[in-house]
């Protein structure tokens, strides 16, 4: 009788110990590595990340994520190259600067691999901007690429919409 | 059930396919038009000399109604510089839907899902000017209406699917109501077979397979009932045989033990019970070769010449012939081969010619002959002995059957020999028949059909 008691209370705190991991989870967004229509996940997939107490630190969490996906359906659009020289929040903008240049990738894939790090910061962070720039390059100075939440369009939720006359 | 099962699975699968098929023609259909819509607004904005907002809204207004819920242009980094929804506009957003990233990348994109009974299509195209990418075009269609078509299509075939499973489960259980029926009649009746009422008779309508399996059901308990009979009457017959030998001895043994006798009557008694030994080993054995007659699986028969056979046989009887002051003639005139096993040709012509000793009468006549007539080769052996009646002929071949079961008894005959001769002719495909007159004789005559080889017709 003890020993079921003992394996009933084991198993009620086994949920326990995995909400508590994720809650420590984060969403990593990335490219998909195949475009896929006509479901919500678009060009942007996720993989949920476990940074245990490193989890307010955004330098972390940057490095981490420009180390890549562990999914394969994921693709890390950064260069190998590229490395994060600073990152540092100012008045609920998380500002990252990134060394080298992106302008090895197409303005589309630019767009498209600081999206995804941007929603993963954004996220994360909690703030409402996240401007992400380079040393040199189409992003370097005035360049650089600001999101906000509404920055993205993701999914076409107004075709739901019947035809214009 | 699992003809229901597997009609319902193939039922649903063709309402799957029907429906799949409708949603990929109305697609196909969507997919060229859209496209087309799509590279003819591209077409237009790669005319711009200024490719922004504010160039681009303005030839948007030129094209015209473009029949779809939506239009977006993008730049080549997927900004939106145009979107033709005036309320929660995407103007100044990236948009990074899979279709304007596929046409970013330079291809043309079509896709389309069907949600919610509406029919919802995408379309992209990029953008091109002096074989520069400048941006993409994105236009989003919502079709209720052709949506609506292929719901009601769907519904339709569903209904249609529903109701003819529901037939089918009806006229599936009627009729294995009515086959169990059946079956259980005939199960019923093997029943009361096994019990051993072989007069039961199953009655099955119909000319379907069931009816066929009762037909044949009742011939085999008709054959039963005759084969029990049979047996039972042959167990009649051998224990009543059998018994009186038995008897005979029993009462010869029991005098000689009970009374006081010269030597002389002892011997004969004892000679007696040796003679009543004798016929009660040779009925076993005659019965003996009537079962095996019966139960023996067939052995290869042979093409045989009968005229060497029967020679034989007469040649080995001439002797007990002889004894009985009986002449015997044997004519062989043809050859006739026939398909026979060579004991059973043997036994048959044994038989024949003993009775035909046996039964004469002193200085008599026994003619053997064999030949031919048309396509058989008959025995034939002829007797001028005491003869049967025509009453008597009708049984002569039947088991334990003496015409005189005195002279029989004398003869040390047990009532077999006939009916083993005509298992064995019909064993062998042959015919036996006996043509007799009272007083005056008969005449046994086989025939087996011959059996000439391909040398021997030509």
């Amino acid at each position: 009788m003890k020993q079921i008691l003992a394996v009933l209370l084991l198993l009620c705190l086994l949920p326990g110990c995995t909400y508590s991991d994720r809650q420590d989870q984060l969403h990593f967004y990335y490219p998909t590595a195949f475009v896929s229509y006509g479901d919500s996940q678009g060009v942007l997939g996720s993989e949920d990340r476990d940074l245990g107490s490193h989890r307010e630190d955004m330098k972390y969490l940057v490095t981490m994520y420009l180390s890549g996906p562990a999914d394969k359906s994921l693709r890390n659009g950064f260069p190998a190259s590229v490395k994060l020289v600073s990152c540092e929040i100012r008045r609920q903008q998380v500002c990252i600067l990134l060394s080298g240049d992106l302008d090895s990738l197409s303005p589309l894939e630019r767009t498209l691999v600081c999206a995804g790090l941007a929603k993963t910061v954004l996220e994360a962070s909690g703030m409402t901007t996240v401007r992400i720039a380079t040393e040199k390059g189409a992003l370097s100075g005035d360049g650089a690429l600001i999101f906000d939440n509404d920055s993205l369009l993701l999914e076409d939720n107004a075709s739901e919409m019947p035809e214009e006359e | 059930m699992t003809y229901v099962a597997i009609t319902l699975l193939v039922l649903l699968f063709l309402n799957f396919y029907t429906t799949r098929t409708s949603q990929e023609l109305f697609f196909n259909s969507k997919q060229t038009a859209m496209i087309e819509r799509c590279k003819l607004a591209a077409t237009e904005f790669s005319t711009l000399e200024v490719f922004s907002p504010a160039t681009v809204s303005s030839a948007v207004e030129q094209l015209g109604s473009l029949r779809v819920s939506r239009l977006l242009v993008t730049d080549q980094s997927g900004m939106v510089i145009y979107d033709s929804l005036a309320g929660d506009s995407a103007l100044g957003k990236t948009a990074l839907l899979p279709e304007i990233v596929t046409a970013l990348r330079g291809n043309d994109v079509f896709s389309g899902q069907y949600r919610s009974g509406a029919m919802h299509s995408q379309a992209a195209t990029p953008i091109y000017s002096y074989g520069s990418l400048l941006g993409a075009v994105y236009m989003s269609e919502f079709d209720a209406s052709q949506g609506a078509i292929v719901q009601t299509l769907q519904k339709n075939v569903f209904t249609t699917t529903l109701a003819l499973e529901v037939v089918l489960v009806i006229f599936s259980l009627i009729f294995a109501s009515i086959f169990s029926h059946r079956l259980k009649k005939i199960m019923d009746s093997m029943a009361t077979i096994q019990k051993g009422d072989y007069t039961h008779r199953v009655e099955i309508g119909g000319s379907d397979e069931l009816a066929v399996l009762g037909r044949e059901f009742n011939d085999l308990t008709d054959r039963l009932r005759t084969s029990e009979q049979k047996r039972q009457q042959f167990v009649s017959d051998a224990s009543h045989e059998l018994k009186t030998p038995l008897a005979s001895i029993k009462l010869l043994s029991d005098s000689i033990l009970q009374n006081e006798m010269d030597m002389e009557t002892v011997r004969e008694f004892v000679s007696d019970i040796g003679n009543e030994a004798d016929r009660l080993n040779r009925m076993s054995q005659k019965l003996l070769t009537l079962t095996r007659a019966d139960n023996t699986e067939e052995d290869p028969r042979e093409i045989l010449d009968i005229g060497p056979t029967v020679e034989r046989v007469v040649r080995m009887l001439e002797m007990i012939a002889a004894e009985n002051r009986i002449s015997v003639s044997c004519q062989v005139e043809a050859d006739c081969p026939i398909l026979i096993l060579e004991d059973d040709l043997y036994q048959i012509t044994f038989n024949l010619v003993e009775n035909g000793i046996k039964y004469n009468n002193p200085g008599g006549l026994l003619t053997v002959k064999v030949f031919r007539q048309e396509d058989n080769g008959v025995l034939e052996v002829t007797d001028t002995g005491v003869g049967i009646s025509e009453e008597a002929a009708k049984h002569v071949f039947e088991r334990f059957y003496r015409v005189d079961k005195a002279r029989s008894r004398k003869t040390g005959g047990s009532g077999l020999g006939l009916a083993i001769v005509r298992n064995l002719v019909q064993r062998n495909g042959g015919e036996i028949g006996v043509e007799s007159v009272l007083g005056q004789g008969s005449t046994f005559r086989v025939s087996f059909p011959i059996f000439d080889t391909e040398e021997e017709r030509q």
